[in-house]
């Protein structure tokens, strides 16, 4: 079984089975182009660190024999968004904050789409029922809009009815 | 009055006075960064720009948008008033499946063209793509026709008063929202299970043209005075129909 060797930014190998890590279009491309056929090449994840690594690790092992995710043709309707979570991504997805925004950008970086959905998906749902205070407050976003622009903002929203 | 018009014609001025950020309007994935001379570019403080990886998906546009389009339209409308970066990012995701405009009477149509009074939501990314129109409002009033003059190309979907002459649904059709694609005709009356109905639009001159776009023309007729669904009634190929004859169609409970 063909393997890979990845190196967080810490420092850490972490030896791969290559069927697990397919779901990384980054690592996957790197692999069909570079060839990484020697067990001893290491590919460097600068931006992903070994705890996080680990984490992606554990996505793509539980999810490696999911179908491959059906990309939008920006041609067609916005698709309708799917709001399943599935227990086991329910659970695994459970932590604080700052690990779930390094799982979404380690999911960006490697090109993990089924990883960055559910972190986006859980990352809306923090957001949803809040007010923009309490969004601010959650983020640690300072408030840059003016009084007036607040109030302009809270004109157009009048326009809008949900369908 | 001089201050309430300032305030509504900034909502349309904001756009251009706000510098947009790097990481809203553009496909960038990094940004570059100087704490001394922040200008939102390569960093010249020791003559090299330095890479800042980002660290909350916020800053990359592509994921904020996915984060975004998964909320409500409520929390979307909550997310618009966060900050400057998140107002900018909530006008660059479509909530097509969510939003649409609904103008309850003449004053709302009249904000919408007369720029002495409320401005238009131009930040709003296809709000005007589906549009209730007031059934009040005759389709030769001044501003109903200057609004559809105005906004019409960008409308998708349309909801109208089943009562407008056929002068003013060919106008809509052909010349004002030629990218139409669903036409909703409102009425109140009451509709027989599997009698033929005539929807109450004039005309009689022979139209040989079809509509460009338009894919749907639904009939809806609400019993008056009573706050039930209401029935409908689906013309599947409206280029089958003499636009410019009566629309004869065989009504059903929808």
């Amino acid at each position: 079984m063909p393997f890979v060797n990845l190196e967080s930014s810490d420092g850490d190998l972490v030896k791969v089975d290559v069927d697990v890590i397919k779901c990384s279009v980054t690592i996957n491309a790197l692999i069909e182009h570079l060839g990484l056929e020697d067990d001893n090449e290491v590919v460097p994840l600068q931006n992903v660190g070994t705890e996080t690594l680990h984490k992606v690790l554990a996505w793509a092992k539980h999810h490696k024999d999911d179908l491959p995710s059906v990309d939008d043709d920006e041609d067609d309707p916005p698709r309708e968004r799917r709001t399943d979570i599935t227990t086991w991504d329910a659970n695994f997805i459970k932590m604080e904050q700052i690990q779930l925004f390094d799982l979404i950008l380690a999911a960006n970086y490697l090109d993990i789409s089924g990883l960055l959905d559910l972190g986006c998906k859980i990352v809306a749902d923090m957001i949803k029922g809040k007010t923009a205070d309490e969004i601010r407050t959650m983020f640690n976003i300072v408030n840059d809009l003016t009084p007036q622009e607040q109030e302009q903002i809270r004109k157009e929203n009048e326009w809008c009815e949900e369908k | 009055m001089m201050g309430k018009r300032s305030l509504r014609s900034g909502g349309i001025c904001r756009k251009s006075k706000r510098s947009k950020l790097h990481s809203l309007n553009e496909e960038v994935v990094s940004q570059y960064h100087n704490d001394d001379d922040n200008h939102g570019g390569p960093s010249t403080l020791s003559g090299e720009a330095y890479y800042r990886p980002p660290t909350t998906p916020f800053e990359l546009p592509h994921i904020f948008r996915e984060i975004l389009a998964n909320l409500s339209l409520k929390d979307w409308m909550s997310c618009r008033l966060v900050s400057n970066n998140w107002y900018d990012a909530c006008s660059t995701v479509r909530l097509s499946n969510k939003i649409k405009m609904v103008i309850h009477n003449a004053e709302k149509l009249m904000a919408l063209v007369d720029e002495r009074m409320d401005c238009a939501p131009n930040d709003i990314p296809n709000i005007y793509e589906d549009v209730e129109l007031p059934i009040n409002v005759p389709i030769d009033d001044v501003p109903m026709s200057n609004f559809l003059t105005k906004f019409g190309h960008r409308m998708k979907r349309l909801v109208v008063p089943a009562g407008w002459s056929m002068e003013g649904l060919k106008n809509i059709l052909f010349k004002q929202c030629v990218n139409l694609e669903e036409l909703v005709l409102v009425m109140k009356g009451v509709i027989h299970r599997g009698r033929r109905q005539v929807v109450p639009v004039e005309g009689s001159e022979q139209e040989s043209k079809s509509p460009p776009k338009l894919k749907k023309l639904r009939l809806e007729i609400y019993k008056a005075n009573v706050d039930l669904p209401p029935t409908c009634v689906d013309i599947i190929n409206p280029q089958f129909m003499g636009l410019g004859s009566h629309f004869t169609i065989r009504g059903h409970r929808a």
